[in-house]
């Protein structure tokens, strides 16, 4: 299933932008429950989902991009995988 | 074999360290995650406290700049300034700046940031409204580094100005303009320079060269300028960090003195011992050009100061030979100052060429094809910098900038003093200026003019010559290397030309070949072709002395000479008539001269020729 492979990529960038062991990072992580994602915190993630999957976020969805499953579904819709 | 991007050969990193960054893949994801692992790694090394301060926004470069310093050996603690608050934080004396205590202070200005307004109207400014706005961004920039230093030491990094991204070129000046934004940046950088002179351990970094290298193309981020006024993208953040921690590391690490050279495989191609001299691959063409290459960054670094020396398992007799006498050998023994060609270990000889050279081995560097020997090196003398060598010898010069061994804040005096070489060819120019008539000048280049007959050892440069010459090239007749071979064994006299002048080699330029004709007696000259770089200083009259003797020799009497016109070689139509051929049909093809009186045939005494057998 293509969505799998894309939260399988996804998970990882998550643990190494927060510094959070993979399996913490589920549908749900969002800056509420995670306290380092912060405003710059966000950038650099913005950064590093575009680096894993060579895709450029359009800059009016890049502050929407406002927990795991969003950004999932937002890599899906730009890899043409949704 | 295949060539590696230079940004990816990178120096290695300390030993402490490289486990963590053997998985290391340069993403972003993997900078953040590597960032934070060096923290528990590197607590041990002395902290080097960066404070920057920039007018707009560089948080987003913190991973990039710890992950690079490691790299470089360096434990990196970045502190990041509000952005545009460079005199705020520098004018007082209870800032954030200050309480951070800096080692370095690295202050990014950007132009566009400073003279925003000025900048749109660019192309009404005059020279005066143009210097006035230069020495406005000098004598700012001047002022605040005055102020950081009443009340800190801290190095001081000031970034030269990058060339704002105006809506195009028109938006600035025309398209044409020599008076370009860039090129006034350029001058507001080197005015820059000039400015911080009289504060000691203030510096100009060269922050355009860092986006240069990322390309100026690809070095903004529109979307995160507008966004989070952090107008770099990703791969621009990665190459200003490369750039300013190997400045940083420059500052504090003293280059090495002396390169360890290897010989086969590292100064030329194959084994000198097996192949014979004129057996390496060291030359013009593939892949000796590499091997040429090679030597070229050698030099360049001896140029500027550092030693060369030789370390190889090898016959020295051998050896020297090649290194003295192989006609494309760009290093010669006269450039080592140290050299070590025996059977010992190799070891062995990088004590002996500290030891000779007075210098510690923790000074050496050492370059070797031979992964063993690297290895043994490394545990024999674990002071001595071994350089990761790359699989192909093309990537060999790169790698001997990209170790950053021998970097150094500034070129002293002093270390110029053998620099002679850059500038050979502004001596050429001058001399042409200063020279009265061409004979003047040919006979004030001192050249060097060597003939030979066409052997394996030059037969693949021949027939590249023979493959790609267009101008000067009287047949073009494109030749292989194998139908050269068969010519030459059924009788062909075919000759290579090199010529050198007191500015440098040329290398193998020339190409002469003769081929006998049915009736006895007569020769017909089938090629004739000089490379463009030394057309214009007669020695193809030459050339044509020496091919006319040897044709003497072997029973010739009459020379017929051919051109065939093609779009390109327009150049040397005339070259039979100027040289007393006389018409042989009404086409222009062909030419006919006797050979005899051989003394007509002039080898002008300017060109020093000499005939190598």
């Amino acid at each position: 299933m293509p969505n799998d492979s894309i939260e399988s990529r996804l998970r990882p960038v998550f643990a190494q932008v927060f510094g959070l062991a993979a399996d913490a990072v589920n549908d749900q992580t969002a800056p509420d429950n995670v306290p380092q994602w912060d405003s710059l915190a966000h950038l650099r993630l913005v950064m590093a989902v575009e680096g894993e999957f060579g895709i450029t976020i359009p800059a009016e969805q890049i502050m929407d991009m406002i927990s795991f499953k969003i950004t999932r579904l937002m890599v899906g819709e730009l890899t043409g995988q949704a | 074999m295949s060539a590696v991007h230079p940004s990816s050969m990178t120096p290695s990193p300390p030993a402490e360290v490289a486990e963590l960054f053997a998985g290391f893949d340069g993403s972003p994801a993997a900078y953040q995650a590597l960032a934070r692992a060096l923290d528990a790694k590197t607590a041990a090394w002395p902290e080097v406290r960066l404070a920057v301060l920039a007018t707009c926004t560089m948080d987003m470069l913190q991973p990039f700049l710890v992950v690079e310093a490691a790299r470089r050996g360096l434990r990196l603690k970045p502190w990041f300034g509000p952005f545009g608050q460079i005199e705020q934080q520098v004018l007082d004396a209870g800032s954030a700046l200050f309480a951070f205590k800096p080692d370095v202070l690295w202050i990014h200005a950007r132009l566009e940031d400073w003279a925003g307004r000025e900048l749109l109207r660019f192309a009404a400014l005059d020279e005066a409204a143009r210097s006035t706005l230069c020495s406005a961004m000098t004598t700012r920039a001047a002022a605040a580094v005055e102020a950081v230093r009443r009340q800190s030491n801290a190095t001081v990094l000031w970034s030269g100005f990058t060339t704002p991204r105006l809506p195009g070129a028109a938006g600035s000046c025309g398209l044409l303009d020599a008076r370009s934004v860039h090129a006034f940046c350029q001058t507001l950088s080197r005015e820059l320079g000039g400015a911080l002179s009289p504060f000691s351990g203030a510096w100009v970094f060269d922050a355009a060269d860092a986006i240069a290298q990322c390309g100026v193309s690809r070095a903004t981020d529109p979307r995160m300028a507008l966004l989070a006024r952090a107008p770099y993208s990703t791969e621009a953040m990665m190459a200003l960090s490369r750039s300013l921690t190997r400045a940083l590391r420059a500052l504090r690490t003293p280059p090495r003195k002396c390169l360890v050279l290897d010989l086969d495989n590292t100064l030329w191609g194959g084994v000198v011992g097996e192949a014979g001299v004129s057996g390496i691959k060291l030359g013009d063409s593939f892949p000796g050009n590499a091997y040429t290459a090679f030597q070229n960054a050698a030099l360049a670094l001896r140029n500027r100061g550092v030693l060369l020396a030789i370390a190889s398992k090898n016959n020295e007799a051998e050896a020297l030979e090649a290194l003295s006498s192989h006609p494309d050998c760009v290093l010669r023994p006269g450039d080592f100052a140290a050299m070590e060609i025996h059977w010992e270990d190799k070891a062995t000889s990088l004590r002996r060429i500290a030891k000779k050279l007075n210098i510690g081995a923790d000074a050496l560097a050492f370059f070797d094809d031979n992964a063993t020997e690297r290895a043994w090196v490394r545990a024999q003398l674990p002071e001595v910098a071994v350089i990761e060598v790359p699989a192909s010898p093309v990537d060999y010069a790169a790698a001997l900038d990209m170790c950053e061994l021998f970097d150094a804040p500034l070129v002293t005096a002093d270390d110029l003093k053998r620099a002679e070489m850059y500038q050979q060819q502004e001596q050429r120019r001058a001399l042409q200026q200063s020279s009265g008539s061409i004979e003047e000048f040919l006979a004030g280049l001192d050249m060097k003019v060597q003939v030979g007959p066409v052997d394996a050892g030059t037969m693949d440069r021949v027939a590249q010559l023979v493959a790609k010459t267009n101008q000067f090239n009287l047949t073009t007749r494109r030749h292989t290397a194998a139908q050269l071979a068969t010519m030459i064994e059924a009788g062909a006299v075919a000759l290579w030309m090199r010529v050198a002048d007191r500015f440098g080699d040329n290398g193998l330029t020339g190409v002469i070949i003769a081929v006998p004709e049915a009736e006895a007696g007569h020769w017909r000259i089938d090629t004739l072709l000089l490379s463009c770089r030394i057309i214009g200083r007669n020695i193809e009259t030459g050339l044509l002395g020496v091919l006319a003797r040897i044709v003497a020799e072997r029973g010739g009497h009459t020379l017929t000479g051919e051109f065939i016109a093609t779009a390109k070689n327009e150049l040397v139509r005339d070259f039979y008539p100027r040289h007393q051929f006389a018409a042989h049909d009404s086409t222009g093809r062909l030419w006919r001269r006797a050979l005899l009186p051989l003394d007509s045939f002039i080898i002008p005494g300017y060109l020093h020729l000499s005939y190598a057998e």
